[in-house]
């Protein structure tokens, strides 16, 4: 009842600008098709997990970036980050190639919402949250050097309190400010941005269960629902659907869950009962398979599973909190929530008898807590802020952020033009795909009666859309399962090595099972790269495509398959930077302290970039499309 | 009828002016006024900071800039960084600390983490907290109050409107850097590289014919990013094709609208029908202005904190 005292007055506040919102998204431009409009759709690019100064955890490492500064910073502009010296940057970022959508989502718990309380005969006077409003005055009174006596018990805040109410909510008034100024709807289509918030919500063993709230255009909620407000997932769908799908405005909205890696388990659980499985396939169209802290997609330990990829910015605990205390630290696990085990637990509940509450879609995404949006980059990664050596005159520098993590990932998507409605249907349909920060094209259609000579036809996408369905359709399939991949290199990183089909399905023993296939390209194609020097060797495929199928097809057995396609190995960040410093780990001794990490045994100096399709599923006697 | 009583009063106000105690209040009361002028209370002091702070802060640059602070930069961080202590204090002055409910939150999150929470309730955990200055040694907690006193003092000094004037005056200022890129449309017919020596024969054909872009895209090989690209600028052509391929392009360009090339990119080659080629050209301030007003709103409010921390200063005692 607190809460939705303190929204009505919110709702009062934020009135104003949602008829300006209104009137934006009715404005003369908004109807007609972008320039590239594509019905076949076009890839588009973007960073849908960014945190700016809102986010506590990224202004105490002094981030300064507004989220208005930070789509700018997504469309291409300059941007001007941490450290400061009288309040000017002394570093400058700037995208070589801006994104085409981007999404602030600030830690909604976090958010500086001081609530608003301002009839003594409301419900929520005398809560908690009240108190800290009706000190204002207090405050004013300090600041203003004004009366106290003065009888006016909201001198600071003016007569109405409407000032107080403006510095109160300026922060969630402003990231859906700058997200109405950034999208571009002028008839251009050139960028699309989302309001968007994080529910920041942890299981009682403190770990992740963070999600990103999505919302399709600016009919929102007054007020973020954060986890304090719905302190689970079920119940932040269950307030999503009262407050924004139920209401009949037009308002929608997609969660999307991220850092599984880091949810003990925690993050994807089997609801109990029908209304729940629902709820989860409703709202959790994809999961964000890539980012900052690591990739969710799969789980390796040597001796354990054979592929060797999935190795690849595997963090080494599996929570948060694991980091800061070792004592109580945990290596990951199979069934700690990384992709493939939750498409597979998803398949189990299907053949169990429910509907499978886990078709999930991946992208990716960069969790810059520095409001950088899209800054990818292995080569010359800024950071993350916090980590590095001890200081000294004498020393050299350190990393510019803790070894385990990385720069981040991308989303792609499919779509017909770069406006709200078309990116967030696609991404709802999972015509979406995760990489770990090179633009790799990538295409997937599934189906059973896909040519064969797909590839050698230009028109090879309008042929796969009739004969098959795109990455993120459950496909129909009984008479065997064929999957056409096309990859195409990103121009400005490396060639391709190869094209691969992940397909996993539950076993007759109820077991788990999956298997990697190489379809494309060349495993042993001989590229490297130079650690000294991080120039890569060898040659690689500008793009690859094939038609495959499915050699162990098993029409009774529901699986799921999704590509990926692979980049020639390359320096991983902290090569490049450890490289540049000239470390030579053959001779230990001339290794100072603060480069150690470049030296330890769990630094993995090379990698091998990515993109990673969502999958297709086929279930028995699934009608196509479904 | 009662008499007035005023002697009776008269009498009563004497003898209280010439009563011992009365006196010593009175000398006390005048004691205490004299030494809150001669000597006023000191204002709260801030700084120095620690060495083990000042170590952090070099190390803190070290890794972000790498390389050490001069003397002039550490000299300024640690002056911005008793600011950010003085706005700390302050807050705390305010009892902001107990006020805000973000701070609630991350002090029972806090609590509870260390197994503190014996079930007595929010308030009582909050109380403890409290008690054991859990609030003091919090990064997030000092963070989150003094971003609430930056709010406050925003409030006390708002930043300054932007204004037309102003708008313009700084796109005057400006307007050799506010420019627009040349836009492309175009359609390609894409080569892989086995191909590429057949790419002069070709293109000649398509001239001699005229084909039209559309039936020519048979002669070539499926490209992902597709084969018609709209209003293009050169750097949202190098998303597609890569920077090779617009050099090559702009070179090229010069020519009439129609079919060009070879163009050659990261992927073959490319023939390349150029249906139009929109000229660069300088921004309109229409243009620009929601840039010039961001850049400026964004100047406007760091010179009002500026200010207000400056004012606020005046408060206390700073020592370096």
């Amino acid at each position: 009842m607190v809460f939705q005292g303190m929204r009505r007055l919110m709702g009062a506040v934020l009135a104003g600008f949602m008829l300006h919102a209104a009137a934006l998204a009715a404005a003369p431009g908004g109807t007609d098709p972008c320039p590239g409009y594509n019905p076949l759709n076009n890839v588009y690019w973007g960073d849908l997990h960014v945190h700016t100064r809102y986010s506590l955890d990224a202004s105490t490492q002094d981030t300064r970036t507004t989220p208005a500064e930070a789509y700018a910073f997504a469309r291409g502009e300059p941007l001007g980050v941490q450290p400061w010296r009288d309040g000017k940057p002394l570093r400058t970022l700037k995208l070589d190639r801006p994104l085409d959508f981007a999404a602030v989502t600030d830690h909604a718990e976090l958010l500086g919402e001081v609530e608003l309380c301002t009839n003594p005969d409301s419900e929520g006077w005398g809560s908690l949250w009240c108190r800290g409003f009706r000190a204002f005055p207090r405050a004013a009174f300090f600041l203003f050097n004004s009366t106290a006596a003065s009888g006016r018990r909201l001198g600071l805040c003016g007569e109405e309190g409407e000032r107080c109410l403006a510095a109160a909510s300026a922060p969630w008034r402003d990231i859906v400010t700058a997200a109405e100024n950034a999208n571009d709807d002028s008839g251009a289509c050139e960028f699309t941005s989302f309001i968007a918030y994080e529910w920041t919500g942890a299981s009682d063993t403190l770990a992740n269960i963070h999600r990103n709230v999505i919302f399709r255009n600016s009919i929102i909620p007054d007020l973020p629902i954060s986890f304090v407000d719905s302190s689970s997932a079920p119940a932040l769908y269950q307030s999503l659907e009262d407050e924004c799908l139920e209401t009949g405005s037009g308002c929608d909205v997609m969660v999307i869950p991220h850092n599984s890696n880091l949810s003990d388990g925690y993050m994807f659980r089997l609801p109990d009962t029908l209304a729940g499985i629902e709820q989860q396939r409703r709202f959790e169209p994809l999961m964000e398979l890539i980012q900052h802290k690591g990739s969710s997609e799969c789980f390796y330990a040597p001796g354990i599973s054979e592929d060797e990829l999935c190795a690849f910015e595997q963090l080494p605990y599996n929570t948060f909190s694991g980091k800061f205390m070792r004592w109580n630290r945990e290596p990951p696990a199979a069934d700690d929530g990384f992709a493939r085990g939750v498409l597979t637990e998803g398949l189990a509940a299907w053949a169990d008898g429910s509907a499978n509450p886990f078709e999930l879609g991946f992208i990716g995404s960069t969790d810059t807590h520095l409001g950088t949006p899209g800054a990818v980059d292995e080569k010359g990664f800024a950071g993350h802020g916090g980590a590095g050596a001890p200081a000294g005159d004498e020393i050299s520098p350190g990393l510019v952020d803790d070894l385990e993590f990385n720069p981040g990932g991308l989303a792609a998507v499919w779509a017909p033009q770069n406006r709200r409605d078309d990116l967030f249907d696609a991404l709802r349909r999972r015509e979406a795909y995760a990489t770990s920060g090179p633009r790799i094209s990538l295409r997937m259609f599934a189906g059973e009666n896909l040519d064969p000579g797909l590839c050698e036809s230009p028109d090879l996408v309008a042929k796969g859309y009739a004969q098959g369905a795109p990455m993120g359709s459950v496909v129909s399939a009984a008479n065997g399962m064929r999957i056409a991949v096309m990859a195409q290199r990103d121009p400005a990183s490396l060639p391709l090595q190869r094209v691969q089909v992940i397909k996993g399905w539950v076993g007759a023993d109820g077991t788990a099972r999956e298997k990697v296939y190489e379809v494309a390209g060349d495993p042993d194609n001989g590229a490297t790269v130079d650690l000294a020097s991080c120039q890569p060797r060898g040659a690689g495929a500008g793009s690859l495509c094939t038609v495959w199928s499915d050699p162990d097809f098993a029409p009774d057995t529901p699986a799921f398959y999704y590509t990926r396609a692979v980049e020639n190995p390359s320096c991983r960040w902290s090569q490049h930077f450890c490289a540049a410093q000239g470390v030579n780990c053959a001779n230990p001794d001339s290794v100072q302290d603060s480069l150690a990490a470049c030296c330890a045994p769990e630094h993995r100096p090379t990698i091998q970039e990515r993109a990673v399709s969502s999958p297709v599923w086929y279930y028995p006697d699934s009608p196509a499309g479904e | 009828m009662v008499l007035p009583r005023q002697p009776c009063r008269g009498v009563n106000t004497l003898k209280l002016l010439s009563a011992p105690w009365f006196h010593f209040l009175l000398m006390g009361g005048c004691l205490f006024l004299l030494q809150g002028f001669l000597w006023p209370e000191p204002p709260p002091r801030v700084g120095p900071l620690a060495e083990a702070r000042i170590e952090t802060l070099k190390r803190q640059w070290l890794t972000t800039t790498g390389r050490m602070p001069s003397p002039s930069e550490l000299s300024s961080m640690v002056a911005a960084e008793l600011d950010r202590e003085m706005l700390f204090q302050e807050a705390l002055r305010l009892d902001l600390h107990r006020l805000d409910p973000i701070v609630e939150q991350r002090l029972l999150r806090n609590m509870r983490f260390l197994n503190l929470d014996d079930g007595q309730g929010e308030q009582a955990l909050l109380d403890a907290a409290w008690r054991m200055d859990l609030h003091l040694g919090d990064e997030v907690v000092r963070r989150r109050l003094i971003q609430l006193m930056e709010q406050l003092l925003l409030v006390r000094h708002p930043p300054t409107e932007v204004t037309d004037a102003a708008l313009r005056q700084r796109y005057a200022a400006l307007a050799d850097e506010l420019l627009l890129p040349p836009r492309y449309t175009l359609q390609h017919v894409y080569l892989s590289g086995d191909r590429s020596e057949q790419a002069a024969a070709l293109l000649a054909r398509f001239r001699e014919e005229g084909t039209d872009p559309v039936a020519a895209l048979q002669r070539g090989a499926p490209f992902l990013s597709g084969y018609r690209f709209v209003a293009r600028t050169p750097e949202q052509l190098g998303r597609d094709f890569g920077t090779a391929f617009v050099t090559n392009l702009e070179q090229l360009s010069a020519q009439a609208v129609g079919w060009v090339g070879p163009v050659y990119s990261t992927y073959g080659v490319h023939l390349v029908y150029l249906e139009q080629r929109q000229p660069g050209r300088r921004l309109t301030f229409a243009e620009s202005r929601d840039r010039l007003e961001r850049e400026l709103v964004y100047e406007y409010r760091r010179e009002a904190l500026a200010a207000a921390v400056s004012e606020l200063r005046e408060n206390y005692q700073v020592q370096l």
